[in-house]
């Protein structure tokens, strides 16, 4: 026998033919996958609301690393060249300079601390209303 | 590749796709419907097994609801699902601790909507005995070429195997179906294999 072709090939193996999944299988299926699609519009809900509540906090710990990170620069950096360079006589008040910053930096940390305790780890959920709208 | 290709046309896919990703739970029942048969017929051709098939089904789809955000749409959708499906029937394979061939006689219990139309479904089980007697990794081209009528790009992305062993898969693949073939006189009518 002579070797079959490719194009032979394929027609011979499109006999072996398998039809459509059973309806009842697709049904299924498409009912699975709604509720996948709805469980993750449910997490993705669930995310959105979890980063709206915390993103006050994550504000806030960003500025307080913004302010220390600045601190330490100025610190090791600028104070230290000035230090190098400017005349003795002004060691008092780059001294002064330094403590001052630190000083503004700890009061900074301090008042975002009491501000985030109070309005975002101290919150408690409202009371309960009736239908009058009074708290029970 | 920037632009994003579709099977049944840029638009309609396009939009399909934005509209599952969307939420839109109408869009499930028009991408099942579109792509159900293909997907269904190279998983059965994959396990060789119904019940295994139509598992394999069902978690695809769901992981295409799962992974939607993730398609970028540089490659037709239909490669990325059948990606799916094969990386399934491959963990599938993997699972099983030895590989269960059914016999011809049950074989008729598979897909029997499909073979119920075929001229000679005495033949058309006899093929399905050849292409499932086929190694898993010669099979996967195979089934991908002259089935789904596959390019090479695309059994490469399908796969995720390089371009030289999908060619060379295909290959030997033609050739052990050829041999099968004439020494069983399968191609002959009128000719039973063993």
């Amino acid at each position: 026998m002579d070797k079959l072709s490719d194009e032979q090939l394929r027609e011979f193996l499109q006999e072996y033919e398998v039809g459509a999944p059973p309806a009842s299988l697709v049904a299924r299926t498409k009912d699975l996958m709604r509720r996948e699609m709805a469980a993750a519009e449910a997490v993705a809900e669930n995310r959105r609301l979890a980063w709206k509540g915390n993103a006050g906090l994550v504000l806030t710990v960003l500025v307080l690393a913004l302010l220390i990170g600045f601190n330490l620069f100025y610190v090791a950096t600028v104070g230290t060249l000035l230090k190098m360079f400017l005349p003795s006589s002004a060691g008092f008040f780059l001294n002064q300079s330094m403590l001052g910053i630190s000083v503004a930096c700890t009061a900074t940390v301090m008042v975002m601390v009491i501000v985030v305790f109070f309005k975002v780890l101290s919150v408690r959920p409202a009371p309960a209303l009736n239908q009058a709208g009074m708290a029970k | 590749m920037d632009q994003f290709i579709a099977d049944g046309g840029i638009e309609d896919d396009y939009s399909l796709l934005q509209r599952l990703r969307s939420g839109d739970r109408a869009a499930i029942d028009s991408v099942v419907d579109r792509y159900s048969k293909p997907l269904f017929a190279f998983i059965v051709r994959m396990t060789g097994e119904r019940e295994a098939a139509e598992d394999v089904f069902q978690e695809t789809w769901i992981r295409v609801v799962r992974n939607i955000g993730s398609f970028r749409g540089e490659s037709k959708f239909s490669t990325w699902l059948f990606q799916i499906a094969l990386n399934l029937c491959r963990n599938l394979a993997r699972q099983a601790a030895r590989r269960t061939y059914v016999a011809i006689e049950e074989a008729g219990t598979l897909s029997v909507e499909a073979e119920a139309e075929e001229s000679d479904p005495f033949k058309a089980r006899r093929i399905r005995k050849l292409v499932d007697s086929l190694p898993e990794k010669m099979r996967e081209v195979i089934v991908l070429r002259f089935y789904h009528e596959k390019t090479d790009q695309e059994i490469v992305e399908i796969t995720g195997l390089p371009a030289g062993t999908v060619k060379s898969r295909i290959f030997r693949g033609i050739k052990v179906l050829r041999e099968k073939i004439e020494t069983t006189g399968l191609a002959t009518p009128g000719v039973e294999v063993e």
